[in-house]
């Protein structure tokens, strides 16, 4: 049967049911946020001199960045941010580490107007489970011309790849009973540069429910910036609201990372936290890292309603907002001090 | 889905040329209707967005989008097969608890880039495959309705029944659902062309499994999808019941066989529930034509009508003993 009839004025519904589906919220963003040097927790802990060395490295590059920032009509709006690392250390003297910081940075001229932690990347302060926000998106790419759907994806093992790695392959031959296949990146061009990126480690033995794995669950330092990075440019979300929310400081620095907000705003002018596009500055030795990172976030799929709220609202302001996440990002490594 | 305040369809890079879908629909193996709120935390099948829900007129849950990598061929009548590379959306639907659909779908876009793209590329285009060969629109239209499956093909069937497979672990579904049921695969596929009205064609095969073929602006594609998943919704609870009284027609306890399809199902059956105000003349002219409604109604009568009659049996059976 064939039908082919026009529509006809539809009435005006009077009867509404709240849906309880997600909202999307509209963010306060910044055009750019500027990551202002990074240190392991070790370096934050011995002399200042090595600090302040790199946060007067920093400045130009945080004047370069604000000089060139990407505003369409508006006017230019950066803020800038210092991650800590606590995930995989933490000493009890939380408070005299943020001051000496906030002090050296002063002191290079270099303004840091938000401060976050690493673990909160991992589980926020009230236990809701970040990482996993990012996890769960995450989707390893299907092999060239033989992924049909059919088979489910896996990415149960903790390990992303860009493609294919190299294996012996058995070929049915008296003289050669292997033969070497060798690495394959799925989106190579003429040669390939094949990465296998560790997200997380799970403990050895694991039987347990879902709940007792996550808590023992070890995430990788790339991964954790990965969620950083999203964080940054307000593409994770929970229920609709930023996965981590900017708090203001408390009225004294307790001596315990875990008792920090996850978000602290030490700057009272600061321009918003979120921003459409995230540049950061750090030593080079972090290279290996981003490289990482940027594989992580390429395999992220952003929420549908999440990315076109962003795109919405960076057409209306004339901003250009690259369709691809990893695009957003930059970075600056600075060169060995001596 | 995760929705911003923004107008529902806003433009996509490069405009779909193709749009195809298949919904897969089969009862959830779980012995009573699982409640609206049950049914919500087991299609929050991504963490960080809800289920979107109804409580009326019938209940219920549609889970977030999922999206599926693949790389493959799209099915042809006349032209060679183009590879297509990207990711397809499928979500899980679950209606009055009981009645649980995979629908998949994705936005074929042609001519916009000739090899495989970086994977960033197609993350940040979910629901899309480009095809890098040429093709022409009809022919992946006619290719993707006439070939259910092939070697090496989309297999959008698939990912809808890995997206309902995701529900048989969880702790609100027992595994013991009392009727037996088949599941049944709807294929639909949109021409997409921007400007014209909708005009559709809703066959039913020999194998009695329903095929929709449209032509529409690409702004109605949401919509249609919607149709197509209350389309496939009802051809199901009509062919089960059918079935079930079918079968109690041969069964030593047709009892057996009635009951829980009537308790299952009796109550489900309402076309217009949750169908989009835009396409619901669609609707009017399919129940026109295929009078879907009225089989479903006749149907419920005669399996009322056997049950009424197995019971009085039953009664005047007990009688008759106790008179003996």
């Amino acid at each position: 049967m064939t039908l082919t009839v026009s529509r006809a004025d539809s009435p005006t519904p009077i009867f509404h049911e709240r849906s309880q589906g997600t909202t999307v919220q509209n963010l306060p963003l910044s055009h750019l946020s500027v990551e202002v040097g990074h240190f392991y927790m070790d370096e934050l802990e011995n002399g200042e001199g090595p600090i302040l060395a790199q946060f007067e490295r920093v400045k130009p590059w945080l004047a370069a960045a604000e000089a060139s920032v990407a505003c369409g009509t508006e006017k230019p709006r950066v803020s800038t941010c210092f991650l800590i690392d606590d995930y995989f250390q933490r000493k009890p003297d939380a408070g005299q580490i943020i001051e000496r910081l906030l002090r050296l940075s002063r002191q290079a001229g270099v303004r840091i107007d938000y401060i976050a932690r690493e673990s909160s990347c991992a589980v926020r302060a009230d236990g809701l489970r970040v990482a996993e926000l990012v996890a769960r998106r995450l989707l390893q790419e299907p092999e060239p011309e033989t992924s049909t759907g059919s088979r489910p994806p896996a990415l149960n093992s903790g390990w992303l790849a860009n493609g294919r790695p190299p294996r012996e392959e058995k070929v049915l031959s008296a003289m050669r009973g292997h033969v070497w296949k060798p690495a394959d990146e799925f989106s190579k061009r003429n040669h390939s540069i094949f990465l296998d990126v560790e997200l997380w480690r799970d403990p050895p033995e694991s039987p347990m429910d879902e709940e007792t794995l996550l808590n023992q669950r070890l995430y990788s330092c790339p991964f954790l910036a990965a969620v950083w990075q999203l964080v940054r440019l307000g593409l994770l979300r929970n229920d609709g609201a930023p996965a981590l929310a900017v708090s203001e400081p408390p009225a004294s620095w307790p001596d315990d990372w875990s008792l920090f907000p996850d978000i602290i705003k030490v700057n009272p002018q600061a321009k918003p936290f979120y921003a459409y596009r995230a540049f950061s500055i750090m030593p080079q030795h972090f290279l290996g890292i981003e490289h990482a990172v940027r594989t992580i976030v390429e395999h992220f799929l952003v929420d549908p309603g999440v990315g076109e709220s962003l795109h919405i609202r960076a057409e209306e302001k004339n901003i250009a907002l690259p369709q691809v996440v990893a695009d957003r990002v930059s970075h600056h490594f600075l060169d060995g001090v001596s | 889905m995760a929705r911003s305040d923004a107008p529902l369809d806003s433009p996509a890079k490069h405009p779909p040329a193709v749009v195809l879908g298949v919904v897969t629909t089969d009862l959830l193996n779980t012995s009573e209707p699982l409640p609206l709120e049950a049914a919500q935390q087991a299609l929050k099948l991504l963490p960080g967005v809800a289920a979107d829900s109804h409580r009326h007129p019938v209940e219920q849950a549609v889970s977030p989008d999922l999206f599926y990598g693949v790389d493959c061929r799209l099915a042809t009548i006349r032209g060679a097969q183009p590879r297509a590379i990207g990711t397809v959306r499928a979500r899980a639907v679950l209606t009055a608890g009981h009645v649980l659909q995979g629908s998949a779908r994705v936005d074929v876009v042609l001519d916009a880039s000739t090899r495989r793209m970086p994977w960033s590329y197609y993350a940040a285009c979910t629901g899309t495959v480009e095809a890098i060969n040429k093709a022409d629109p009809a022919d992946l239209v006619s290719g993707f309705l006439k070939t259910p499956n092939g070697s090496g093909l989309l297999d959008l069937g698939g990912i809808g029944t890995q997206v309902m497979a995701l529900l048989d672990d969880i702790p609100q579904v027992d595994g013991r659902a009392d009727m037996r049921t088949v599941a049944s695969r709807l294929r639909w596929a949109v021409l997409v062309r921007e400007g014209v009205d909708l005009d559709a064609e809703v066959v039913a095969g020999s194998d009695g499994a329903f095929q929709v073929r449209m032509t529409a602006p690409s702004e109605l594609v949401p919509r249609i999808v919607a149709f197509c998943e209350i389309l496939a919704l009802h051809q199901w609870l009509l062919a089960a019941l059918k079935n079930a009284f079918d079968r109690a027609g041969r069964s030593p306890k047709p009892m057996d066989e009635l009951d829980p399809a009537l308790s299952y199902l009796g109550h489900v059956w309402n076309p217009t529930a949750h169908l989009p105000t835009e396409i619901a003349w669609l609707w009017e002219a399919l129940e026109h034509d295929a009078q879907l409604t009225w089989e479903w109604e006749s149907t419920v009568t005669r399996v009322r009508d056997k049950l009424s009659l197995l019971t009085r049996k039953a009664i005047e059976g007990t009688l008759h003993k106790e008179f003996l």
